[in-house]
């Protein structure tokens, strides 16, 4: 027999390939003369490797093993780190920078429009104890944790797009690293004022027939009407909960993603950045509307949480039935010079109208 | 330049872990990081077959595009490499690339991720080649040396080639071409069912199945 080169057997190869990819539904026995022994040679891998790549038509997992012992060091290839990717930078930036710039512009013309809301007949001359020192430092700790944790969090998401072309590589990654390590710290110490936030407001913060109401009438954001809230109104509570069930949840998928004794394979991990991002734009979003009434949106509403002490007609005006109820057990209702030795002293255990 | 390209070829692999050991030796990595691991799929069953992975150096690299502080840096020789000075260890990387090539030592307080680790072709990283500095944090760089990565270089079947993306090109094109014929003349290298019956039959059953 003839010596054939590799070269002239791969060629005979080809040629058969070309005859069953050329009329598949054809056995090849009958496309090749009699006598002869017909050759199918399919890749017996192919079948194999679209399973292990994860490609579209994939009957079966492919989950392998290594003597290399880590989270999913077993799997060879996972194609759901290009979904990921996909989120994060062509769904995740674009729409944290929409969101969070589009309720900025909205706060703004909001506030042209409607202009700070007023305190009814001006200030009063008397003082209604609202949050004692615990409840204002447990307020305030959060709150300065939340803004820290926003700013490096921000730095995280926006900062190769914004501040790298600002900064330069060696500035921005000082500020990267600094901002990593401040919020690595930051989210554990935020879940615990979260924690102690929620043990004090909680009894305050549950729903009640009146929240429904106040819903209906818009709490208020449009005309003169203010309608009738006990000492949280519905607006604050849904600030309340979504912080702590938030909180909760960026917790959770934080750890997961700071500690990898914890072993969360690659897909946990994928979902806990999705679920940890998306929430933070929510929570993001609304803190902002919080902070602008607070500050430019309402006259005499960061009063409470600054003193301790809310003045008596915004207190009327905004939390109607909760005035009522301290004036109905003899609360701590004083004229506004009496309060200097008074502010946040902790008179009883109770808080006022905590049974609201 | 060369374009630089790990190839493994999956009929010559047989999961000794060579790579493995020799990649961790040469670059005194730390306990936990393994830069390189062979994957078994169907441990123990027909069709077993064993791939050695690591960062394969992509030209579109997930881990670099997703970089929120931009340390990846591709060299002209198509090496996918990292600065440590500017990675905060947020794990990005290892998200997105789909061989699990990133990895990252617990040695931050409480066990928290610290600076990604991965292989970097042997050729080091950012600092002057050779450097102790270099060494310490990104193990040897043999490329520099005018050397391939070790990895490949030990392989007992040659199952794991690297260099010249030209060069495996050719000699994996190579070997396809000698396994087809080996198909040919005994019908032996791929265990398929269709080769272990007699073809004839088989192809009889098949089609009379069809009708």
């Amino acid at each position: 027999m003839r010596e054939t080169t590799p070269i002239h057997r791969g060629g005979v190869i080809l040629l058969l390939f070309a005859l069953c990819l050329a009329n598949p539904a054809v056995p090849a026995a009958e496309a090749v003369a009699g006598g002869e022994t017909p050759i199918v040679v399919p890749n017996p891998g192919s079948d194999l490797w679209r399973a292990v790549r994860q490609r579209e038509g994939a009957t079966a997992e492919m989950p392998g093993t290594s003597q290399v012992k880590g989270s999913d060091s077993g799997t060879l290839i996972d194609a759901r780190g290009e979904q990921w990717r996909r989120y994060r930078m062509e769904r995740l930036i674009p729409a944290a920078g929409w969101i969070l710039g589009g309720v900025l512009i909205v706060l703004g013309l909001f506030r042209l429009v409607r202009g700070q809301v007023p305190i009814e007949g001006g200030r009063s001359a008397r003082r209604i104890l609202r949050y004692r020192m615990a409840e204002r430092i447990a307020h305030w700790s959060m709150a300065l944790l939340f803004l820290l944790l926003a700013a490096t969090g921000l730095v995280m998401l926006f900062g190769r797009t914004l501040l790298l072309p600002l900064l330069g590589g060696e500035s921005f990654g000082r500020l990267a690293v600094l901002s990593k390590g401040t919020h690595d710290i930051a989210g554990p110490l935020f879940f615990v004022a979260m924690g102690w936030m929620f043990l004090r407001f909680v009894s305050r913060n549950l729903p009640e027939p009146g929240d429904l109401r106040w819903l209906l009438e818009g709490g208020g954001m449009v005309g003169d009407r203010h309608p009738s809230a006990g000492f949280f109104n519905t607006g604050e509570k849904i600030v309340f909960w979504l912080t702590v069930l938030g909180g909760t949840l960026m917790a959770v998928t934080g750890l997961l993603m700071l500690l990898p004794l914890l072993g969360a394979d690659r897909f946990l991990l994928q979902l806990s950045h999705l679920l940890h991002s998306a929430t933070a734009v929510v929570l993001m979003s609304a803190i902002l509307g919080h902070i602008y009434i607070a500050t430019l949106g309402m006259e005499g509403a960061m009063d409470a949480m600054k003193s301790g002490w809310a003045d008596l007609n915004w207190a009327r005006q905004h939390h109607d039935r909760w005035v009522e109820e301290v004036e109905r057990h003899g609360g701590e209702i004083v004229e506004a010079g009496e309060i200097a030795g008074k502010a946040g002293q902790e008179t009883s255990r109770d808080s006022p109208g905590a049974s609201a | 330049m060369a374009r630089m390209k790990f190839y493994c070829d999956a009929e010559r692999c047989i999961e000794c872990n060579g790579c493995v050991t020799a990649c961790k030796n040469e670059h005194e990595v730390p306990w936990g990081i393994n830069r390189r691991r062979v994957v078994t799929i169907k441990d123990g069953e027909p069709g077993e077959r064993s791939l050695s992975v690591a960062c394969m150096h992509c030209s579109d690299a997930p881990c670099a595009a997703v970089c929120p502080v931009d340390c990846f840096y591709t060299t002209g020789d198509g090496v996918v490499l990292h600065d440590k000075e500017i990675c905060i260890g947020c794990g990005y990387c290892f998200y997105a690339c789909p061989f699990g090539a990133p990895q990252f030592p617990a040695d931050g307080a409480f066990g928290t991720r610290g600076k990604m680790d991965k292989c970097t072709f042997c050729a080091g990283g950012p600092e002057e080649d050779g450097s102790p500095e270099e060494q310490r944090k990104y193990g040897r760089n043999r490329l520099a040396e005018g050397k391939l990565p070790l990895c490949a270089e030990m392989c007992a079947t040659k199952a794991l080639l690297a260099g010249d993306a030209n060069v495996i090109a050719d000699i994996y094109r190579q070997r396809v071409i000698m396994r087809g014929a080996s198909v040919l003349g005994t019908g032996g290298l791929f265990r398929d069912r269709y080769l272990r019956m007699s073809p004839a039959a088989d192809l009889r059953g098949a089609s009379s199945a069809k009708e």
